[in-house]
């Protein structure tokens, strides 16, 4: 196995599945940028961060937690429609 | 007589600039700490999720230009990865000398003068398929958010609390 480092070399040094594996790219990569995605737009979009550090660790999360559920659903539901679409929808109207 | 009402955003040039440089500077400038360090956190942790996805090869400034574009608003740190990317773990073919600068192949390694040899192992792997891709996607949402981040800290909306 080659020597793998951190941030220089891809993940796929460590992990060779990862280039076809549908849960690195529909399930970990989606979770993870829509967290990170959602984090740094609602710093944005949240009015109110004054108060006690608690309070406003908590409305963060909250405001945080519901949109990268928002972005995760609504990604992962695209791709479903897309199958749907290219593989049963399209066939059955124009048969090859 | 009714008097004027005051604009509901503000104008920090300087702030803009600054979120520009570093990731959450700009509101870390206006004074906003909680602002600065959320958006510190996301960007940061989307463009490094993209270096650990995609490694180093993710920012290229000479071979994938127009994504290159898109991650260069995170600013200072798109710019030093990619400096590093083109002079440590690039080299010149021996065989083609006016071509750009490559990565070395699975069995070629960069020497101290910088020339590609076709023994040893190379510095680092080259990202390939869905690996790049995720790799070059983080890192490019992480560019476009820092343009919002800076719009916001140039025009920081005035009824805005902490």
């Amino acid at each position: 196995m080659l020597a793998y480092t951190p941030f220089i070399d891809p993940i796929s040094t460590l992990w060779p599945g990862a280039y076809s594996s549908p849960w690195f790219v529909n399930v970990l990569c989606l979770a993870l940028i829509s967290v990170l995605t959602a984090t740094a737009y609602k710093a944005l979009r949240i009015p109110d961060l004054s108060g006690p550090l608690p309070r406003a660790v908590a409305v963060a999360a909250r405001h945080i937690g519901v949109l990268a559920l928002q972005i995760f659903f609504g990604v992962l539901g695209l791709g479903v429609v897309t199958h749907v679409l290219v593989f049963y929808l399209v066939p059955h109207i124009a048969p090859m | 007589m009714t008097q004027p009402s005051a604009p509901a955003h503000g104008f920090n040039p300087l702030a803009g600039v600054f979120a520009l440089v570093i990731p959450g500077l700009g509101h870390l400038l206006l004074g906003q700490f909680r602002r600065a360090a959320l958006i510190a956190t996301g960007i940061l942790g989307l463009f490094f999720g993209g270096l650990l996805i995609g490694g180093i090869d993710a920012v290229d400034k000479e071979e994938d230009t127009l994504w290159f574009i898109g991650q260069s608003p995170v600013g200072v740190l798109t710019f030093a990865t990619n400096y590093i990317h083109q002079t440590q773990y690039k080299g010149i073919d021996p065989n083609r000398r006016n071509a750009p600068r490559r990565m070395a192949g699975p069995n070629e390694s960069i020497n101290a003068q910088g020339i590609i040899t076709p023994s040893g192992t190379p510095a680092a792997q080259r990202s390939l398929s869905r690996v790049h891709d995720m790799g070059v996607l983080f890192t490019v949402v992480a560019g476009l958010l820092n343009v919002l981040a800076a719009i916001d800290a140039g025009f920081p909306p005035r009824n805005r609390k902490a």
